[in-house]
């Protein structure tokens, strides 16, 4: 009878607390102190779970125009810089700038042209040589810091003709796994 | 006549920059992406370079010419540091009445004729048509000509005319 009664004053205690507990997703979980041990009951304990999340962030500039000029030698060249600012990532992520130009890298005076001045682009893995397909330019990781990579972009032969050439080209913009190149040996 | 050589080919290149002035616009802005920016995340940029067109034009010196020389080598007509527009060439006017003038009487004449071969392959003479040059190198030689009845015909004494290069940069003549 008396195990009885206790049960049922168990039964009533959590039964008021589930009636006063808020109306939410995440109610609490009530603790209460072993009824079996009084008066010296063991610590009621239950796990709560504390979280947050951090969403990634970045921006990351590209130059709109970059205009060449002659190096003296008949080859006209100049940079532009890509610029990653706030950049706070998930760990093991890198943002990753790939390079790419509709005409395989070549500059016209206009769409009907018949000459092409071509051209090449490097940045901070060296010269893209499949004008094709392009490549990657740039890298950014996490860091409070501006982060600053330089394109460079050179004619490939001293211009046939007079007039002012252009090319459209395209930056693109992934968050990837960070990339560990091999050791050498 | 070197003058009128410089002086063509400096009014060209200032037609050219006064060109480029007038066309100026706001320049665009750069691209800014983020993590908000939706996919594909790509921005543009335009690669342009601008190329000032550029030649020198090299016109034959003074020349004499012997008695009764039917073909005398009267130099070349060249294109050099060229740099053209798409679609320009350099062309070359010969002003002149063609005739060799007595010094101590200008009524009395010896008509020479100058002839040449230019390089899109036009022959003949330079009364009836104009040298086109377009490329580094492209040149012209010409050749005074002056028929053996028209020797016969000569009185004595000292001739000598004037001939006067136009150059102008202008568009192409269409190809036949």
């Amino acid at each position: 009878m008396k195990k009885t009664r206790r049960f049922i004053s168990g039964l009533s205690a959590l039964a008021l607390a589930a009636a006063i507990a808020p109306m939410s997703a995440f109610a609490d979980t009530p603790v209460s102190p072993d009824p079996d041990n009084m008066p010296n009951p063991k610590p009621g304990t239950a796990p709560t779970l504390v979280e947050f999340s951090v969403d990634p962030t970045y921006t990351v500039t590209i130059p709109a125009t970059v205009t060449l000029a002659d190096n003296g030698s008949g080859i006209y060249t100049n940079s532009g810089t890509l610029t990653a600012e706030n950049v706070k990532l998930d760990e093991g992520k890198e943002i990753v700038v790939t390079l790419t130009s509709a005409s395989k890298f070549n500059m016209q005076t206009s769409a009907s042209a018949t000459y092409k001045l071509p051209y090449t682009a490097e940045g901070a893995f060296g010269k893209l040589t499949d004008k094709e397909a392009g490549g990657i330019v740039a890298k950014f990781a996490t860091s409070t810091t501006v982060q600053n990579t330089p394109v460079t972009f050179t004619t490939d032969e001293t211009p046939k003709y007079a007039g002012t050439f252009t090319d459209p080209v395209v930056f693109t913009i992934k968050v990837g796994d960070i990339v560990t190149a091999p050791a050498d040996g | 006549m070197k003058k009128s050589r410089f002086i063509a080919g400096f009014s060209a290149m200032a037609l050219a920059i006064s060109a480029m002035s007038i066309s100026a616009f706001a320049a665009p802005e750069p691209t800014k992406i983020d993590q908000t920016t939706p996919e594909p995340k790509q921005g543009q940029a335009v690669i342009t370079t601008t190329i000032e067109p550029t030649y020198i034009v090299t016109i034959p010196a003074d020349t004499k010419v012997a008695f009764n020389a039917l073909d005398t080598d009267f130099g070349t007509i060249e294109l050099t540091k060229a740099r053209l527009d798409p679609g320009k060439v350099v062309r070359v006017h010969l002003d002149s009445d063609y005739k060799l003038k007595n010094k101590a009487d200008e009524s009395r004449t010896i008509r020479y004729d100058i002839v040449s071969t230019d390089d899109v392959g036009t022959t003949g003479s330079l009364k009836n048509f104009d040298a086109q040059l377009e490329f580094e190198g492209d040149d012209c030689p010409l050749t005074i000509k002056i028929t053996q009845d028209d020797w016969n015909a000569a009185y004595a004494g000292e001739y000598s005319d004037t001939v006067t290069f136009n150059v102008q940069y202008t568009d192409a003549a269409p190809k036949a």
